[in-house]
């Protein structure tokens, strides 16, 4: 037993040696992060890495993989090469710092706990400070007393509503809001006030625009050529979630699992458009396989890193080489996301599967009022059918006279099939066609002769109707099929394969399985497909009518003459471009067996008595002729139908009416945006643990299942709904930790953990762990209610405090680490931008809505851009009006060339999940604030609002100073300011063309009593002010 | 305006205070000549000892976007020519994957260049008779014949050229010189970019290619532009003149010592010396691309393009500018080289706009004694394949992807003149001597401007990233 002894020996040397006092060291926060700094490559959790099988990050005690605590003092003590730890090559010996740390802990007894992030949430007793009320300040006085920092004064009033208004909405307060505030003398004032700013529907907007940046959102679809992606709805969801409270947990199942709920609806399922604003690929050559699991891994990534606080990217390839995440835990996670019906390629010409449609609240009413004014006059029109039935005999004279006796003639397709000249139809030079293949026989068909077909001939006519998707048109044809193999009748499509682009773009009518069904194709379009119900019998001639109303986006088939049922999609077809095709009939890979005749085409729909008389009978005539007793039920119905559609005065209006408020519904149909969802596969695709993330070495197949480390999912099914609600399961111990670290940073300006996007043993350890436990705790007790814990936060007398830096504060917490003194620092890309449209009233104050294109310099899309022709998004269009000045979180977010003015102030591409923006301080960012014509037209309406008061230019700073900075100049500022401004009206008095010029930048046109050199000059001033830190600055 | 290192000066200063753990635990704030005090930590000294190191002080980077095709212009393989219209041999593909245009296309025939090929220079260096310039300049050039990629597409393909990753969110080389060394210039961007080329159907770029990843934005490439606003929202707005703006910002700072006094916050400062940095940067900008101090001879040499702004001749012309001018890395993004079919008639369009402007920029370097310590690199993202891609005929082919190998140049640096490194086997497909990496190429460009590029890191979600990944080896032989 000498051993122990001799340890403690050097043990007091070092503590010695290292000037330390004894004190308390903690395993996960002091010991942890120097064994993942220095020994965890070797000795973590990475099995494959492992040496001397050994592990020093795991918690219990009783791990078999422990060190000797002695063995392990002595190796990093060592400067024997053989013996020390890390060995030569493998890194540098341990500071003294670090040496004592670790001589201490196993001194106080080698405790080993869990790391603090992973362990069970736990309320923790609030320290004994009676003075303060505040839970929140009993923790920060606590710190902030060890470290002999004294927390500072609370801030202006006018200080405290600014910060509270950018806090909660992102913007400025308005001059009420300021006034309401300083006015209130109750108690409560302050809470109230926050409270106000809860309420207001810019607090949604505030918090989407937080939330966007972890979601990946985006306008386009990211690779390559990055083309537009309709996904603004899901946008608009988030906005709406954050301003009715939705519960966090709550909040959460819906984006991951929406789709999954079993009271699903179409909101839950908009919700889970969180997890495909992954990018899509289409490149050409590309493959499938390679991108398919890209995102499903960026699905992995994303959910860890938001909700558990710590990416499991480095996983995909190996075990974690410092957290306790086994690349068998990667894939378990990754096969709850590999089970979406989506392709590896999508989104070239459609958006990526799988969407849906999503209207807005507003077309969901109009639709719903529609379809109830259709339904009234269609029940009338029904009263007046049955009375008609019933009555014959009032109106039979009436209908005796109506005439139609010829054929329409404005075909511009007339086929008759009577007469051939060779392998000509019709004699030169009025060839309308030519036959190829077989020899053809004319046989007797419906009139004169009939065009016989076998699998081995067609026929290609000379017309080239140009029917794209917006022009209306009726195929009539007299038909005699023999089989009940598919066929193609028409076709009117490219098949020019050198034009690459719009191959196969057009129209073809076929016949499945004696079925008339038309489609539009379209290069990379899911084929738009309306397809009769009822099939054509074999063997016997029929009728065929078949029309296409562009105006409703409807297809209508006639079969002899009664009316077919058609199936077809809700949504129009696409447009795709006109092509000089030529029309063919039958096909070589489906050709027509049996006989055509009488083929017409019109560019037009026609009426039902047009398709009778084309069917070369005058119906009305012979039914009348028949004894009225005697018509069969097909007759009877044939007369009623005449007499309403052609005299009666009431079904006649009500058809008027119905056509009306058709085209409207058909034309909001096509309005009504869609949003890429999750939907799951029918057939689950299995998950393999793939070799060094390489999708060609798939290894052994995995289920789904919650990462080992963390407390099981006992009580969850292993589907998506099961990972999202063990994410907000209260055992966990990771999400409400992660989310009250968001808000807290959205306050404060930084985290209790200062990596957010690292809750791991290398990412920084809490400040205040257990103010962030008690903050998580609360949070989840009080039913993840994310507003409550806002106004927890922010009615503390911390975040009350004010910003100014105190001279001892600078040297003893120049970070503020120790939160005494408020939040300073810069806003962000998307406040600074609406600050200066909200304090120059050009702010456009409409919530949600599909995504705006404000200024930015020309040309930075098409420079980058693939091919403008052939896809969207590669050239940029400037919006005009009021969306010039809507919020920053609606402007048009392109992955591949994110809005400058905004990107230089750190906002993100958005290809991939971010938690926190550098606040950086650029001169590109001083260039945007001086010359984007967003600044300088804010400037000029800032001037011109400030001019049209009648008051003398010192008072007009003042209000000046209120709207931007929320407070009144000082007589200094006011007599620099008026110094300047004295300067540049001289100026712009001398130079009267320039202070013209200066007044057309911007759109908005504004009207100003003044000279235009006074308002020059004001917008210079205004320009500078807005320019003022303070004025980009949350303080 | 002080001497000012870093866009965030006055911050630093104050974080001089702040521990290195705490200052590695920011990462919101730029940390260029921190980063730069740590790169140069014991190891480097090992590293400095070898050739090449340090040699460089600045990198201007020619991009080839498309993929040119490596055996119409470098990589003369005569053995094709006897074998022309036969299939590619299966011991030589050996069943590596291919793209979704190609894989299935029943014949895979042997296409040899329609191009001549000489040997040039004291160097005996083979080029195609596409390139006359370079042709003359071969004895400055260092060629690989042995790069090789992992991507089949372009998107990943030129997104690993330029970040070290095939998928976004990483930091591209010329962030990772920015945050690393800093800049010598203030008054202009640390990294700039230019684009020439672009037609329809020719491949696209991304800003992320230029971007600063998860490094803090300042790090980002700024995108040089053709028309007179060559650095985005350089101009004042039309009405505002200089004197007008001097009187703007000079209100601006004296507003901005209340502010100071009030608050005693440092980035207010900073804020100010920001302004006065785009000041002067609306100097600089337009007094670079201001051509009228050029001599006739100079401009004669990049080409009869030279004056027109948005050409490969014009931002050629820039590059050797800003080199003058400090700016640690430029790099161009010439667009137009993806040839899958008329790749005879496209490829000489590409050169024409090309080859006299880079020959010209490498020659224009050495007379200035600037190529001693400027680094010029020509690459694209992948090479291309030796088989037709569609009909093969007598006039006309077309080559797809071939990441499998693919030729690059470089110059200057400390790199070694007039010779070639790597060799390929007589189908240009796979490699059959001395194979370099792109993330080789990389720790190569990084050891010539003295970083070890194990060294140059950066702690993102709990890992220390680097450029090269986990990968990389300096290929030593390429230095003198």
């Amino acid at each position: 037993m000498t051993r122990p002894v001799r340890w403690r020996w050097l043990l007091v040397i070092w503590l010695l040696l290292a000037g330390r006092v004894w004190a308390h060291v903690d395993f996960s926060t002091d010991v942890l992060p120097i064994f993942a700094e220095h020994c965890l490559k070797c000795h973590g959790p990475d099995a494959a890495a492992r040496q001397a099988e050994m592990r020093l990050d795991r918690g219990q005690t009783d791990h078999p993989l422990l060190p000797d605590p002695e063995e392990l003092l002595r190796r990093i003590n060592s400067t024997e090469n053989d013996v020390r730890m890390p060995p030569p090559g493998a890194g540098a010996r341990l500071s003294a710092d670090d040496i004592a740390t670790l001589g201490s802990w196993v001194a106080d007894g080698a405790n080993w706990n869990e790391h603090w992030s992973r362990r069970p949430i736990r309320r923790p007793s609030l320290p004994n400070h009676p003075s303060l009320r505040h839970p929140v300040d009993r923790f920060i006085f606590e710190a902030s007393n060890k470290h002999n920092l004294t927390m500072s004064g609370e801030a202006s009033r006018g200080d405290l509503v600014r910060r509270v208004s950018y806090s909660l909405t992102g913007l400025p307060p308005t001059k009420i809001e300021i006034d309401r505030f300083l006015e209130d003398q109750r108690s409560d004032a302050y809470s109230r006030m926050v409270q106000r700013y809860l309420s207001s529907s810019r607090y949604g907007e505030h918090m989407a625009t937080f939330w966007l940046d972890l979601a990946r959102y985006a306008d386009t679809n990211g690779y390559h050529v990055d083309n537009h992606r309709v996904m603004w709805r899901w946008r608009d969801w988030v906005v709406e979630s954050w301003n009715r409270n939705q519960p966090f947990d709550e909040f959460t199942v819906h984006q991951l699992a929406g789709d999954l709920l079993p009271n699903a609806d179409d909101d839950t399922r908009l919700a889970t458009g969180f997890h495909r604003n992954t990018m899509t690929m289409f490149e050409n050559g590309a493959l499938a396989e390679e991108f398919l699991p890209e995102y499903v891994a960026d699905r992995v990534n994303t959910t860890s890193a938001v909700w558990l606080g710590q990416t499991f990217k480095c996983a995909r390839c190996h075990d974690h080489k410092f957290d306790p995440i086994s690349q068998r835990d990667y894939y378990r996670l990754f096969a709850y996301f590999n089970n979406i019906d989506e392709l590896g390629l999508s989104g070239q010409y459609e958006p990526p599967k799988p969407i849906m449609d999503a209207p807005t609240r507003l077309q969901r009413a109009t639709l719903v009022e529609l379809d109830s004014a259709i339904a009234l006059q269609r029940n009338r029109q029904d009263e007046r059918r049955q009375w008609a039935a019933n009555s014959v005999e009032e109106w039979e004279a009436d209908i005796a006279d109506l005439a139609c006796p010829a054929p329409p003639k404005d075909s511009a397709i007339y086929v008759a099939f009577d007469e051939t000249h060779g392998a000509d139809l019709g004699f030169p030079p009025n060839k309308i066609g030519s036959i190829l293949g077989d020899v053809l026989r004319l046989p007797q068909g419906r009139s004169g002769g009939a065009l016989l077909l076998t699998d081995s001939s067609r026929v290609e006519l000379n017309a080239t109707p140009l029917v794209p998707t917006d022009k209306s048109w009726t195929l009539a044809v007299w038909l005699y099929i023999t089989t009940n193999d598919t066929m193609v009748l028409f076709r009117h499509r490219a098949t020019d394969e050198s034009k690459e682009d719009r191959l196969g773009a057009g129209l073809e009518i076929q016949l499945v399985e004696r079925k008339p069904l038309l489609q539009f194709t379209s290069k990379g379009r899911t084929p738009w497909i309306a397809k009769s119900v009822s099939a054509l019998s074999g063997n016997a001639w029929h009728h065929l009518a078949l029309s296409y109303d562009a105006k409703v986006t409807r297809v209508s088939m006639r079969i002899d003459h009664d009316p077919v049922v058609v199936n077809q999609p809700e949504k129009p077809p696409a447009n795709y471009q006109s092509v000089d095709a030529i029309v063919a009939l039958s096909d070589k890979e489906k050709p027509l067996r049996g006989m055509l005749d009488e083929l017409r085409f019109f560019h037009r729909v026609l009426t039902v008595e047009e398709i009778n008389l084309l069917m070369g009978a005058d119906l009305l005539a012979e039914v009348l002729a028949i004894d009225r007793d005697e018509r069969n039920d097909r007759q009877r119905a044939l007369l009623v139908d005449h007499y309403l559609r052609r005299i009666d005065r009431p079904y006649r209006a009500a058809s008027k009416t119905v056509a009306v408020l058709d085209e409207r519904r058909s034309e909001l149909v096509r309005r009504i945006p869609t949003s890429l969802i999750m939907r799951e596969r029918a057939q689950r695709r299995p998950t393999f643990i793939l070799h060094r993330g390489d999708y060609r070495q798939p290894g052994e197949e995995v289920l789904p299942g919650t990462p080992e480390y963390l407390p099981s999912n006992g009580n969850f099914q292993q589907s998506r709904l099961g990972l999202a609600r063990w994410i907000v399961s209260p055992e966990n111990p990771l999400t409400a930790r992660v989310f009250v670290n968001y808000i807290w940073r959205l306050h404060f300006g930084r985290g209790l953990v200062a990596t957010p996007e690292d809750f791991g043993v290398r990412g920084e350890p809490p400040t205040h762990r257990l103010l962030l436990d008690w903050l998580a705790s609360e949070f989840i007790e009080s039913g993840w209610n994310v507003k409550r814990l806002h106004l927890l936060i922010l009615t503390s007398s911390t975040f009350r405090q004010t910003s100014r830096v105190a001279l001892e504060h600078r040297s003893l917490d120049p970070e503020n680490l120790w939160y005494c003194r408020g939040p300073r620092y810069r806003l962000s890309a998307e406040q600074i931008r609406d600050t200066a449209l909200a304090v120059s009233g050009l702010l456009d104050h409409r919530i949600l809505g599909p995504s705006v294109y404000p200024y930015q310099p020309p040309g930075l899309w098409i420079e980058l851009s693939y091919n403008p022709n052939s896809f969207t998004a590669q050239v940029f269009r400037q919006s005009h009006g009021a969306d010039l000045y809507r919020r920053s979180l609606y402007t048009f977010w392109k992955r591949s060339s994110p809005p400058p003015n905004m990107a230089v102030f750190g906002a993100p591409t958005r290809e991939t999940c971010l938690l926190q923006r550098a606040r950086t301080n650029t001169p590109l960012q001083a260039l945007v604030l001086m010359n984007d014509p967003t600044f300088v037209e804010a400037a000029r309406l800032l001037a011109t609002g400030l001019l049209a008061r009648q008051t003398t230019d010192a008072e007009r700073l003042k209000i000046l100073w209120m709207k931007t900075m929320s407070r009144q100049p000082t007589r200094e500022e006011i007599a620099v300011t008026l110094r300047s401004l004295q300067k540049l009206k001289t100026h712009y008095e001398d130079h009267a063309d320039r202070a013209d010029q200066l007044l057309t930048v911007g759109e908005y046109r504004s009207v100003s009593a003044q000279s235009v050199a006074e308002v020059a000059a004001w917008t210079c001033l205004c320009s500078v002010v807005l320019q003022q830190d303070e004025v980009l600055t949350q303080h | 305006m002080h001497a000012n290192r870093h866009p965030s000066y006055a911050a630093l200063q104050w974080e001089q205070s702040l521990t290195r753990r705490q200052l590695l635990g920011r990462s919101a704030t730029g940390l260029g000549v921190m980063a730069l005090g740590s790169l140069l930590g014991s190891k480097s000294a090992d590293a400095s000892a070898q050739p090449g190191w340090g040699k460089a002080k600045r990198v201007i980077y020619l991009v080839q976007a498309g993929a040119p095709s490596q055996m119409d212009l470098f990589d003369y393989k005569p053995a094709l020519r006897q074998q022309s219209g036969m299939e590619l041999p299966k011991s030589v593909r050996m069943g590596q994957r291919l793209t979704s245009m190609t894989a299935d296309q029943e014949k895979k025939p042997l296409t040899p260049s329609h191009f001549k090929f000489a040997q040039h220079g004291n160097s005996g260096r083979w080029v195609s008779e596409l390139l006359p310039h370079t042709a003359n300049v071969v004895d400055e050039l260092c060629f690989v014949y042995s790069l090789h990629t992992h991507a089949i597409n372009h998107d990943p393909g030129i997104t690993f050229l330029q970040t070290g990753n095939e998928k976004p969110g990483h930091p591209s080389l010329g962030a990772w010189l920015s945050y690393g060394l800093g800049s010598e210039n203030q008054q202009l961007p640390a990294y700039a970019t230019f684009i020439s080329g672009g037609k329809p159907g020719d491949q696209p770029l991304f800003d992320r290619l230029w971007g600063a990843g998860f490094l803090p934005t300042q790090h980002q490439g700024v995108r040089f532009r053709r028309g007179c606003e060559p650095i985005l929202y350089l101009n004042n707005p039309s009405g505002i003149g200089r004197d007008t703006r001097r009187i703007m910002l000079d209100l601006s700072s004296e507003l901005h010592r209340f502010q100071d006094e009030s608050f005693a916050d440092p980035e207010i400062s900073a804020r100010v010396s920001q302004f006065e940095l785009a000041y002067q940067m609306q100097m600089a900008a337009p007094e670079l691309t201001d051509l009228s101090d050029e001599p006739g001879h100079v401009l004669r040499q990049y080409g009869p393009h030279v004056d027109q702004p948005g050409t490969y001749a014009y931002n050629c012309l820039m590059a050797r500018r800003l080199a003058e001018r400090g700016v640690r890395f430029v790099q161009l993004f010439h667009r137009g080289w993806d040839h899958h079919t008329d790749l005879p008639t496209r490829i000489a369009e590409n050169c024409e706009q090309t080859d006299q402007p880079s020959a010209a920029l490498v020659r224009d370097l050495r007379q200035r004694g600037l190529l001693e310590d400027t680094l010029v690199v020509w690459a694209g993202e992948f090479g291309r394949t030796s088989y037709c891609q569609g009909k093969l005929t007598a006039n006309n082919y077309g080559r797809d992807h071939h990441p499998r190998c693919f030729t690059i140049w470089m110059a200057g640096g400390g790199i070694r003149r007039g010779i070639g490194y790597g060799a390929t086997d007589d189908w240009s497909y796979n490699i059959s001597r001395d194979p370099v990496h792109v993330h080789d190429l990389n720790a190569t460009i990084l050891h010539a401007l003295g970083i070890n590029h194990t060294q140059l890191t950066y702690r993102y979600q709990g890992r220390d990233h680097r450029l090269t990944d986990v990968h990389g080896e300096v290929v030593q032989p390429l230095f003198a």
